[in-house]
């Protein structure tokens, strides 16, 4: 690059352009491989190994089995809550990962997973033979560890941390609720699915409320002491919201035991609330097919090699993303993208008999407290050599306390970025 | 194999501490998240890496690792790498193929922003800013707001963003307007 002169620089640049491609991708795909996985669900996770897979070994042949036609982006669905984003901007379909890189895309609920035999089945009767299996069903819910919050309560009090008719429910009952109502948010214990979720929506709920119905309140009611970037939230929430939102700690009778949805009614040790909207975001678990399978271990969760994200329980079946024990890693839509890409690498070095590489993670999490006010934690981590994915010390770290609005309304138009750029360097 | 051999010489030139390497692709995917699968960025204020030279992404990487320049993350992360790991990255964005921002612009800025360019920055930024080389990046057919953002905090003072005098110069007598128009002039130049 060095020695081209100004003189020939036009057509040094348009001749690059023609032979560059996608350099480094291929590394791996010089053999003659003919390796079949099969991936099991078709989020950031899923979607992001079966791309990467492709990318790194074209000879593999990969089927990506997800029940939905088009994915909703749970990132930035707090953003349509508020009522300033269409949640049309949050949905994929997945017809780039047939079309450019020759994935095939198999619409359909997979109902058994035979690790034995190695075969995949779906709700229609068909059946996928794998070399090796990525599952990443993400998570699932524990009906009624809450006492009353079964799958018929979600339609008067509902969770929406899934992206789609739920997100819109709760969008609607704050778009009918009276100034002056009472916005009710039951925070999970961890691990659950975006540790920063419940706030960010507490804020951008907030920020609705200030212009539309002013004289609102919103209650968290949390089952922790702490949470994910609290310090930058509360002091968000004084700038913005102040007296809006308040924020009940599990030790402080924070913690909700039952829900009475007909009564619109909660329950902590020792009170009740009345709310005029409840947002319930229930405990979690790994999806409901990785525990069938026998892939969860009491925990809930999916025990895994760190390195490879091979399941501990079952050889050849790997399960990434919120559905898996990844070390220090949270359940987020970057964490699991980036798992998809350590995931891959492995897979395709395991089926062509090589070495797998020393694996590389980072997570990004931004968090809107309104739409011009972002604030972000992020982290890169690797593998010690006890095997546990952890954080490197020197990096990561939360925004600083000490902002300017512009410095917050800086990362509030990355967070925006980001979105579109997860969205395609998963889907597109 | 060229690549994972410079490699390893640069980590050895540079000492690297970390005992197990780690390859520049299994480095650089985990940047796509944010900077675009190969760097070829789709959101329009986070900047397209693909195929800028070597020496400006290291260069500018090393500066947000070590705190001589502003960013709100970027030094975050930066400072989970080694120098040399820095380096690897840097030559593997400079081996993919830029892909030009496709913006929404208006003639009225662009034309604006010509004439800025050309009594101003035409002296470096050669090819209407689609030349690279060196710790010249190319900038015709980055996003607008990703310019616009960086441009802006070159001239507030709150944000260290070391730059050749001249450039400091350049800018400095420039309003938000013009800098804005002078963006959208580079992004036009797909």
């Amino acid at each position: 690059m060095s020695n081209i002169t100004r003189r020939n620089f036009i057509k040094v640049i348009s001749s690059s352009v023609a032979v560059a491609g996608l350099a480094g991708f291929h590394e791996i795909g010089l053999g003659s491989s003919s390796g079949r996985v099969v991936v099991v669900g078709g989020g950031y996770g899923g979607a992001t190994a079966a791309k990467y897979l492709r990318l790194i070994d074209p000879n593999i042949h990969v089927t990506l089995i997800e029940k939905n036609a088009q994915y909703v982006s749970c990132p930035m669905s707090n953003e349509v809550i508020s009522g300033v984003r269409d949640i049309n901007s949050l949905k994929v379909s997945y017809s780039t990962l047939g079309t450019r890189y020759g994935i095939n895309v198999v619409q359909a609920q997979v109902t058994e997973i035979d690790p034995v035999k190695k075969n995949v089945r779906t709700a229609n009767g068909q059946d996928f033979q794998y070399d090796r299996l990525i599952v990443s069903p993400g998570i699932d819910f524990r009906w009624n560890a809450i006492d009353g919050y079964d799958r018929n309560a979600v339609e008067i009090m509902p969770h929406a941390w899934r992206a789609g008719p739920q997100t819109l429910l709760l969008r609607h009952q704050l778009e009918a609720m009276k100034d002056g109502g009472v916005v009710i948010i039951v925070a999970p214990p961890g691990p659950f699915k975006c540790p920063p979720g419940p706030y960010e929506r507490a804020s951008l709920i907030a920020y609705y409320l200030k212009q539309h119905k002013p004289r609102s309140k919103i209650l968290i009611l949390d089952y922790k002491d702490k949470f994910s970037k609290q310090a930058l939230f509360e002091q968000g929430w004084a700038q913005h919201y102040p007296g809006m939102i308040t924020w009940i700690a599990g030790s402080m009778d924070g913690h909700v035991n039952r829900v009475a949805p007909y009564n619109m009614k909660v329950f902590t040790d020792f009170e009740e609330y009345k709310g005029d909207v409840i947002n319930v975001i229930p405990p979690q678990q790994a999806g409901e097919i990785a525990r069938r399978t026998g892939l969860a271990d009491k925990s809930g969760w999916c025990p895994v090699n760190q390195k490879t994200f091979e399941s501990k329980l079952y050889k050849e079946v790997h399960v990434i993303g919120d559905a898996s024990i990844a070390g220090k890693m949270p359940k987020s839509a970057y964490a699991a993208n980036s798992q998809g890409k350590v995931c891959a690498a492995a897979v395709a070095a395991l089926i062509n008999g090589k070495v797998v590489e020393e694996p590389s993670y980072i997570n990004t999490c931004y968090s809107l407290v309104t739409p011009k006010h972002g604030i972000s934690v992020a982290a890169v981590y690797e593998l010690n050599d006890k095997g546990r994915i952890v954080e490197i010390e020197e990096a990561g770290d939360p925004s600083p306390i000490e902002a300017s609005p512009w410095q917050r309304e800086m990362e509030a138009r990355y967070a925006h970025s980001f979105l579109i750029n997860i969205m395609s360097d998963t889907f597109g | 194999m060229m690549r994972t051999f410079m490699f390893v010489v640069v980590a050895i030139l540079a000492g690297a501490a970390s005992a197990a390497e780690r390859s520049a692709s299994m480095l650089s995917y985990a940047c796509a998240g944010c900077h675009g699968t190969a760097g070829a960025s789709a959101g329009d204020s986070l900047p397209i890496l693909a195929g800028l030279p070597r020496e400006y992404l290291s260069n500018i990487m090393l500066q947000y690792k070590n705190g001589e320049r502003y960013s709100t993350i970027m030094g975050r992360i930066a400072r989970g790498y080694s120098d040399a790991e820095i380096d690897a990255m840097a030559i593997f964005f400079e081996k993919q193929k830029w892909v030009s921002a496709v913006s929404q612009l208006d003639p009225k800025m662009i034309a604006r922003g010509k004439e800025l360019h050309e009594q101003k920055c035409v002296r470096c930024h050669l090819g209407n800013g689609q030349y690279t080389e060196y710790l010249l990046p190319r900038i015709g057919g980055q996003w607008s707001d990703y310019l616009t953002i960086y441009l802006k905090n070159v001239n507030t003072s709150e944000f260290k963003q070391p730059q050749p005098q001249l450039m400091k110069e350049s800018l400095s007598l420039l309003t938000d307007e013009e800098l804005a128009a002078l963006a959208q002039f580079y992004a036009a130049q797909q």
